[in-house]
């Protein structure tokens, strides 16, 4: 038993070093100053501790024709702030909707909703950008929110119709016979109890948001507007760019939706079981 | 009561509508982009038939690439099932920091795929035979030389180095979920077990196991379906890789149509991509609300 | 203060009919009593009542006016739910005053009923809380405030005590009771609970698969059953059924393992009321406290016709009395009889069937013809 249990602690720490192996590559790496990096001592500590990288990549380097992250890094900002406040009020209407105004069909489409959640979006790109080149959204920061937006309807609209079907009918019902109609209802009790989910909602339309690549990648081609995914791979695949400059830009691309995790952790743990459907 | 109606349905008319052109709509735009000859950057919508179907599967870079997507989907998730709840079983054990664990096992989740390839792509660099760097180098430190490869450089073993990047990202999340339903068991359940007296191994074996298979249902689906799809983590890892060793359908897909401007071929390409994953996912979510009615 | 009347309701779901062509009147200030077993259509008939289900057939008025398509919120009810509803972000005082402030009552009149409404309940200390602070008993106090704060026309009370435990159900039962009383509200109450029914209700609606079997006061309910339901649903322990035969001359019920003498002052009413049944099968409904241990009797009261031998089963102490599960041959009965009583498990005991008291059905229709 005393030896199952120091195995079961081996086992447990030996995984906690893998998981934590790429972080200290990139701490250690993005700390260390340009004299010292050799990817001959990756796995040493730097011998003093220097900003240089992480100045160079957010502020780029003109003379190298390198750009740096930090016009990407607010492109993120704008781009996720509305899209993430947006798509979860968008979900929550249709929770409310499909889970206490229940219509005939409504069986019917939120399955249609929920499958644009699976879809592999490169079978929707082609006809995407032609459609917002049209309305003059492509390569726009508006026309990425939109996309969010509406590729985030699935999603939201899950976490919340499943947080929704807590809530007793009994309540909704309580609040018609106090005289409350279809939208006094969803503002004075439905909102009002919906915060949990949308801390939930919000930190998972924000994280995804944030990580995005494809839709950036595709519908942001202008280096201007582009997200910061896009600009980091940019940045990594260009080869005269030092390795501690692209961990320096990988950390700050990383740290976001990190600090969301460290402060906000049980909300988004929510989120990724919802999200799994484990509550349909 | 006709209004609140009416109002119903105007709440979620907007939700309805985009899902209609942005999903059902382009879906099937681009199936019929598939069936023409808009191969080059004007728009052309002659109708070619299968043309750009038979073509693909003629494509030395499709073959491999959907070779590679099966030898990534399964190595990904049986591994990450695994590990996954090998993990989440032992973090049941009463452990002493079982929430710092947790949290380190689930963060990769945080972070974005771009991120994950990048760091991984330097770990994985192989260095040369007398300078080994990154895993190479460790292996050689603590002994283990014998384990030392080329990584994603190798074409022998390409898009599987790809495979424990992913693993690393994704495996956290298994974790969660199965975690997530051990602790849902009633502990009645445990208890009733260990009075008819099974040991912890048929504990796990007997009660703890086929009533997580839902568990283990819907984690092949959400790993299988972002498998299957894999595109950032690619991209920025390895890129299409030494002879295509480190390709995938997105990826050509993407290369195809916005680089090489073969919508066309692209759609086609996106439709098979699509069929893959419904495969998966419609039996899934017809089965999953079915047992939600039932309910 | 209103009458409220059902003319032919009917309700549908799909295929099913939940409510099956029900018409009751309602009379201004009565308390009347909607029971019977689960998915028997009570509460979907509150439900009609309260607007919150639609009516497929049929109308419903409430003080004269077809309320048929009148929203929930203009009929001028309020309802009590069976797991309260209280809205959790609102306090106390909020939630009983949600419905005035959404019909735009001037501030000072809300704040003289809720707190009148308070402290007839005596939650006044209660009222800056949320309901997740308060304890069952309370949040059914809040619930009942909300209620009583809109001054409706009718109370719909969805077994507003079944959530809370025994001791306090009692005594919220009688609380209950006094208040409507005091308020002389109109009100239907919806139970399960066939005690509740009888302790609360002027008159009591029985109910079984959409369909009114029985609309009469507590008492008449009981001592006069319209069917074999009726009469196993009211009562605690249920009425004993046997299947018996009456003989020609109304003098002898053959039950098969044993005869009973039908006592001489009774065989003329029977033969009367029963002749289309001398000489034919039908079931005998006794109540567990008609029947008597003998070795328990006054010789005077003593029926020697009526007594049979019977072996005791079972034998339940419930304190002042005793229920025995006797049995013989294919009758099997249970007596409730006084804590003095002789039998003991296993043996035998005559008792003694106080056929003044029977309940005769047709075996075929069920419904009672004495």
């Amino acid at each position: 038993m005393k030896i199952g249990r120091l195995l079961i602690y081996f086992f447990l720490i030996l995984f906690a070093i893998f998981y934590l192996t790429p972080i200290y590559v990139l701490l250690v790496t993005s700390l260390k100053s340009f004299v010292e990096v050799d990817l001959k001592t990756m796995w040493r500590l730097p011998k003093t501790i220097s900003i240089e990288s992480f100045i160079q990549a957010w502020k780029g380097d003109p003379k190298r024709g390198l750009r740096g992250l930090s016009q990407n890094f607010m492109n993120s900002v704008y781009l996720v702030i509305p899209a993430t406040i947006l798509s979860a009020f968008l979900g929550s209407m249709n929770g409310y909707v499909l889970t206490k105004w229940r219509f005939k069909g409504a069986d019917i489409i939120f399955p249609m909703l929920l499958f644009g959640m699976f879809i592999p979006y490169q079978s929707i790109l082609i006809p995407l950008v032609q459609v917002l080149q049209k309305i003059k959204l492509y390569s726009t920061i508006p026309g990425l929110i939109f996309v969010h937006i509406v590729y985030g309807i699935p999603i939201t609209t899950l976490i919340f119709r499943n947080y929704y079907s807590t809530i007793p009918s009994e309540l909704i019902e309580a609040a018609k016979i106090d005289g409350a109609d279809f939208v006094g209802i969803y503002r004075r009790i439905v909102l009002p109890v919906s915060m949990p989910a949308f801390a939930v909602v919000m930190i998972w339309q924000f994280t995804s948001i944030w990580n995005d690549f494809l839709f950036g990648l595709v519908v942001a081609p202008n280096p201007s507007v582009q997200p910061i995914t896009v600009a980091l791979n940019n940045l990594a695949g260009s080869y005269f760019v030092q390795w501690n400059i692209q961990m320096a830009g990988a950390l700050i691309t990383a740290l976001p939706p990190l600090i969301v995790y460290i402060f906000l952790g049980r909300y988004f743990m929510r989120g990724l079981l919802s999200g799994s459907l484990s509550g349909v | 009561m006709q209004k609140d109606k009416l109002y119903s349905f105007l709440f979620i008319l907007p939700s309805i509508i985009l899902i209609a052109i942005f999903v059902y709509f382009f879906i099937f735009w681009t199936g019929f982009i598939s069936l023409t000859d808009w191969n080059d950057i004007f728009p052309s919508f002659n109708i070619v038939g299968l043309r750009n179907y038979i073509e693909l599967f003629q494509n030395f870079r499709f073959q491999i690439s959907m070779k590679n997507t099966l030898v990534f989907t399964a190595l990904f998730l049986v591994s990450s099932l695994i590990l996954g709840f090998l993990l989440a079983i032992f973090l049941d054990q009463k452990i002493r920091g079982e929430n710092i664990f947790r949290n380190i096992y689930l963060f990769p989740m945080a972070i974005s795929f771009v991120v994950t390839g990048v760091v991984w792509r330097w770990i994985l660099n192989p260095g040369t035979i007398n300078n080994p760097v990154g895993l190479n180098q460790i292996l050689d430190k603590i002994g283990l030389s014998f384990l030392k490869s080329g990584w994603y450089t190798d074409p022998k073993i390409g898009i599987k180095a790809v495979v424990i990047a992913a693993v690393w990202q994704m495996s956290g999340y298994v974790m969660a979920m199965y975690l997530a339903g051990i602790r849902g068991i009633p502990s009645e359940l445990f208890e009733a077990a260990q009075v008819d007296g099974a040991n912890m191994w048929q504990v796990y074996r007997y009660i703890v196991l086929p009533l997580l298979r839902p568990i283990t249902l819907g984690a092949i689906i959400i790993l299988g379906h972002i498998s299957l799809k894999i595109f950032d983590l690619v991209v920025a890892m390895t890129g299409s890789g030494a002879g295509f060793s480190c390709d995938v359908p997105a990826l050509f897909m993407y290369d195809t149509t916005f680089r090489g401007n073969h919508f066309a071929q692209g759609a086609s390409i996106a439709i098979i991509l699509l069929l893959m994953v419904g495969v998966l996912i419609i039996p899934y979510l017809r089965y999953s609300l079915k047992s939600e009615v039932k309910r | 203060m209103a009458e409220v009347k059902l003319e032919n309701v009917t309700k549908k779901f799909g295929d099913v009919i939940a409510v099956n062509n029900v018409s009751l009147d309602i009379k201004d200030k009565e308390f009347i009593v909607l029971v019977g077993p689960s998915g028997c259509g009570k509460t979907t008939t509150l439900r009609m009542i309260a607007g919150l289900e639609e009516i497929t057939s049929g109308n419903i008025y409430i003080d004269g006016r077809i309320v048929n398509d009148v929203p929930p919120k203009d009929r001028d009810i309020a309802m009590v739910f069976q797991n309260y509803a209280l809205y959790p972000h609102m306090t106390v005082y909020d939630n009983m005053a949600f419905g005035l402030k959404l019909r735009k009552y001037p501030k000072s009149e809300i704040d003289r009923r809720v707190k009148a409404a308070a402290e007839m309940l005596g939650i006044e200390n209660l009222l800056k809380r949320k309901p997740k602070e308060l304890s069952g008993g309370q949040r059914q106090r809040v619930a009942l405030g909300r209620a009583i704060v809109r001054e409706p026309k009718v109370f719909l009370m969805d077994e507003p005590l079944s959530n809370l435990d025994a001791k306090l159900r009692v005594q919220m039962r009688a609380e209950l009771k006094k208040l409507q009383r005091t308020l002389g509200v109109t009100t239907i109450y919806v139970t399960h609970d066939q005690t509740e029914a009888m302790t609360m209700g002027d008159r009591i609606v029985v109910m079984k698969d959409g369909v009114v079997q029985q609309v009469d006061d507590p008492l008449t309910v009981y001592e006069k059953p319209n069917n074999v339901f009726v009469a196993g649903f009211i009562g605690s322990p249920p009425m004993n059924f046997i299947d018996a035969t009456l003989s020609e001359d109304a003098k002898i019920l053959d039950l098969g393992s044993f005869k009973l003498g039908i006592p001489s002052d009774m065989q003329s009413f029977v033969a009367e009321h029963a002749k289309n049944y001398l000489g034919k099968k039908v079931i005998l409904g006794v109540r567990p406290e008609h029947i008597y241990e003998v070795a328990l009797m006054k010789t005077e009261d003593l029926i020697p016709e009526a007594v049979a031998d019977l072996k005791v089963e079972v034998l339940e102490p419930m304190g002042t009395e005793v229920y025995l599960y006797l049995i013989n041959g294919p009758v099997s009965v249970v007596a409730r009889v006084s804590a003095e009583t002789r039998a003991r498990m296993g043996e035998n005991v005559k008792v003694m069937f106080d056929l003044r008291k029977m309940h005769l059905f047709d075996p075929v229709t069920q419904m009672a013809i004495i």
